[in-house]
């Protein structure tokens, strides 16, 4: 780092602490999903304890395909929006932020379907695991798409500026996070 | 406000005025409770009879409340709102004002965390009061039924150790001191922390409602399936303790973030202050054990809200106390490691010489910190295999060497030199005499044979407050004293602060240790009577205690009074070298006017040179 001072590129003290400032908030962002998978090591622990691999024939494994699929689309379309924020592209931004809205919305009913209706005796140990968890996914989904949306509405109020991009891509990748743990979810709790 | 008058010039707009944070949002809870329990009770789910509260109303209402309260103490215009892009302008409270407000200056909110704990303290003090009185007889006399005597000694537990233990010294002297330990002037998410201290005082009232739906008699553990025996109130015990450690989980990111990446320059790791250590091994701590127990104690909501039959007598009952002790003995260590590391900071400041193997502490903060996941079967002897209790028994034995790390840095760092007898040297003598009896009976309790005879007596009883209040308490107070300067410009005054440490002292070590023998002699826990040859000895411990209990009133008075007319006195009164004691005392609004460059240790006392510069004009920058 001292090298690259001394090679004079133009470094500004401001320069430094945005960088500094986004190392920062990219490592906190990380703690903070290390500690949000807690909760998921713990369900599915929980489940593999309480009925080991045990998967009643009842369940419905293409609705719950179907779902996945949605959201793995809607973290296909997040993934793109942190490009185009990365770019600039506030209103890119928005277009690809929509999708994700409109995907992960109907995946994330689709999990509360299951909720309402599902194929399970809630007192059977297979059955609290799966709605506990599929509960857990529905939670960190609503909580997801609210960020979400907040940051379609701040992009749409103030813009992409340096300094706020990190934000915006922070908030999609929060997204990718509740997709990525809940394909694990549907692996662990639908096929193995 | 001033009035216009004809012909004056157009005033400026006029200041949006709003109500006091605090009513404001104790009004928007208490709105937010009673739509959203009503459209529950009355709408969503209605129940037979249709009562004003059921199980799912009121927990659905009570997080209404919760959200309630939090934007209405400023979250809506500082968090909520910015998050939408829609920004507007908040009057900042001045004086005395921002601490009843949203504030983002650490300091400010270091305070508000402390009152907040001291208020719980107080609170949980008063039913300990209670519990004693009680307990002055062998039968039923003070309280008219055992579930209520139960009931009182769960939320003292609970009210200690996840408000105050948990609290005190990470969200209210961390929070304070370790941006400025670092050099920073503010914490890395100062938002965050303004947020999470409001949780503190809605999570101590959460628990103190939990009368209002029914008994509880399960103790500060929440032990499942035995709740199920009780009526409601166990739902404001998960409800309220979960306010709390969502608070903690809150502070920790924060202050870990703030350790990583707010350092002053030339801070690096082998110069971080012992502190700082401290708090960031709880911080990882917190970081995984908080949102299992949060899981867990949300199955157990569940367990009542849906039903679900997860640690009901159907489900799997033994569950809950492997997770509840999973995160329970790290929560032990939660405590008691950032007093470690306050001894660690206080010492070579009083004995003015450099602190004894340093690294060999930062080492023992941090095994302690590991072997705190392989111990919790400790707590669960009494249903187990004796092979399954060996392992457990090995390690929780094995964590009292890190553990003596502790002392021995303390100890060398005493050794030969020149040792000031202050009152927080005081206080932090007596937090290490008496952990070291908590520890000590830890080890006992370690072993299965002994444990299988103690457990559930008043010998544990003893056991946790030697290590709780021996080991953080007394280095809370140590701490109140010891930066008390710093916090206000001013002195105590010694004598009063001497007698403050005899004091409690005396009523704790004569309250507890009877305790121990107490317990040998066969006297149990969670239980309000027992045989009549027990008696003497509780009448004298509850007399202790009543002293003991004076004794925190006496210290808490005398710091506030010092804190707003004791003597004035120099900005660095114990010539500390640490980065915090290098600003005005009390700091200003922003503690470093220029940011500092740290070139030395701050443990070294041997020469007075400088463990720190202040440039005058901000320099090249490298990194
Ligand atoms: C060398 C260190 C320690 C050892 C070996 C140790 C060992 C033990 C053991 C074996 C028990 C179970 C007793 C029983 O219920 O049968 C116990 C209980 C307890 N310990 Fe420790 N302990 C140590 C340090 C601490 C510390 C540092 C704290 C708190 C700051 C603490 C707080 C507690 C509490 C709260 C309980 C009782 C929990 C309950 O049943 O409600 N211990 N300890
Ligand atoms: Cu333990």
């Amino acid at each position: 780092m001292a090298a690259r001072t001394a090679m004079g590129s133009a470094q500004t003290r401001s320069d430094v602490e945005s960088r500094i400032e986004q190392r920062k908030m990219r490592s906190a962002f990380a703690i903070f999903l290390f500690s949000m998978s807690v909760p998921y090591f713990m369900m599915i622990n929980v489940r593999y304890i309480m009925s080991g691999g045990f998967i009643p024939p009842a369940l419905d494994q293409t609705t719950g395909a179907i779902q996945t699929v949605l959201l793995v689309i809607s973290l296909l379309t997040a993934v793109a929006a942190v490009r185009r924020v990365q770019q600039g592209d506030g209103r890119g931004y928005k277009r690809m932020t929509d999708v994700t809205l409109f995907l992960g919305g109907v995946g994330t009913l689709m999990q509360g379907y299951e909720l309402w209706y599902h194929p399970l005796n809630p007192m059977s140990h297979y059955g609290e695991t799966f709605l506990a968890t599929v509960g857990l996914s529905v939670v960190m989904g609503l909580v997801g798409l609210l960020v979400l949306a907040a940051g379609r509405e701040r992009v749409k109020r103030i813009g992409v500026t340096p300094e706020r991009q990190l934000g915006y891509e922070l908030s999609s990748w929060y997204w990718v996070f509740t997709v990525i743990t809940w394909v694990a979810l549907y692996v662990e709790l639908y096929l193995l | 406000m001033s009035v216009a008058r004809i012909g004056d010039a157009p005033l400026p707009l006029r200041k949006k005025q709003i109500m006091p944070p605090v009513i404001r949002g104790l009004l928007w809870a208490g709105i937010g409770f009673l739509v959203v329990n009503c459209l529950v009770a009355y709408l969503l789910d209605p129940q037979y009879g249709d009562p004003f509260i059921t199980q799912p109303s009121v927990v659905f209402g009570w997080i209404a409340a919760t959200a309630g309260w939090l934007l209405g103490i400023g979250g809506l215009e500082n968090v909520l709102l910015p998050s939408f892009g829609i920004t507007v302008t908040y009057p900042e409270a001045t004086g005395w004002r921002r601490y009843f407000a949203y504030s983002t200056n650490h300091k400010v909110i270091g305070i508000q965390y402390l009152v907040s704990s001291t208020g719980g303290f107080f609170i949980a003090g008063l039913a300990a009061m209670l519990m004693r009185i009680q307990l002055m007889g062998d039968h039923m006399w003070f309280f008219p039924y055992a579930g209520q005597y139960i009931e009182t000694v769960g939320i003292h537990g609970t009210i200690m150790m996840f408000s105050v233990g948990t609290v005190a010294l990470v969200g209210g002297l961390g929070n304070y001191l370790i941006p400025m330990m670092i050099g920073s002037n503010s914490s890395a998410f100062p938002r965050m922390s303004a947020l999470s201290v409001w949780l503190v005082p809605a999570g101590i009232m959460t628990v103190i409602l939990s009368p209002l739906l029914g008994e509880w008699t399960t103790g500060w553990r929440g032990y499942e399936p035995l709740a199920q025996n009780d009526p409601n109130g166990i739902l404001f015990y998960y409800l309220g303790v979960l306010a709390l450690t969502l608070s903690s989980l809150m502070v920790s990111l924060n202050l870990t973030t703030t350790i990583l990446f707010k350092r002053a320059k030339g801070l690096t790791w082998n110069r971080l202050p012992m502190y700082a250590w401290g708090i960031l091994a709880v911080s990882l701590l917190n970081i995984i054990w908080l949102p299992e127990i949060e899981i867990t104690f949300i199955l157990a909501v569940l367990d009542r809200v849906v039903p679900l039959p997860f640690f009901t007598a159907v489900g799997s009952p033994i569950t809950y106390l492997e997770l509840f002790w999973l995160f329970g003995h790290p929560e032990v260590y939660i405590i008691v490691v950032p007093a470690f590391a306050i001894w660690m900071e206080i010492m070579p400041v009083m004995a003015r010489k450099p602190l004894f193997a340093r690294e060999w502490g930062i080492i023992g903060l941090i095994f302690v910190m590991m072997l705190s996941g392989f111990v919790w079967a400790h707590h669960m002897f009494t249903n187990m295999r004796l092979t399954e209790m060996l392992p457990f028994s090995f390690f929780t034995e094995m964590i009292s060497i890190p553990t003596g790390f502790a002392y021995m840095v303390v100890i060398g760092t005493l050794w030969r030199s020149r040792f000031r007898m202050t009152v927080p040297s005081l206080f932090v003598l007596m937090s290490m005499f008496n952990f070291l009896i908590g520890g000590m009976t830890g080890v006992f309790l370690a072993d299965p044979v002994i444990n299988l005879q103690l457990h559930d007596t008043f010998f544990v009883v003893a056991h946790f407050h030697f290590t709780i209040i021996g080991g953080m308490v007394f280095t809370w107070l140590a701490a109140m004293y010891y930066w008390l300067p710093k916090f206000s410009g001013r002195m105590y005054n010694s004598k009063m602060g001497v007698l403050g440490a005899i004091w409690v002292f005396i009523g704790f070590d004569g309250a507890f240790s009877l305790m121990f023998i107490q317990g040998l002699r066969g006297m149990n826990r969670w239980v309000p009577v027992y045989p009549p040859y027990l008696q003497g000895i509780n009448i004298v411990i509850s007399i202790f205690a009543f002293i003991l209990g004076l004794g925190f009133l006496f210290n808490l008075i005398h710091i506030a009074w010092a804190m707003k007319s004791g003597k004035k006195v120099q900005e660095n009164p114990w010539q500390s070298k640490t980065l915090e004691w290098q600003t005005t005392s009390p700091p200003a609004e922003e503690s470093f006017a220029a940011a500092p460059v740290v070139t030395g240790s701050f443990y070294d006392y041997e020469d007075d040179d400088e463990s720190f510069s202040i440039p005058t004009t901000p320099g090249p920058v490298s990194m």
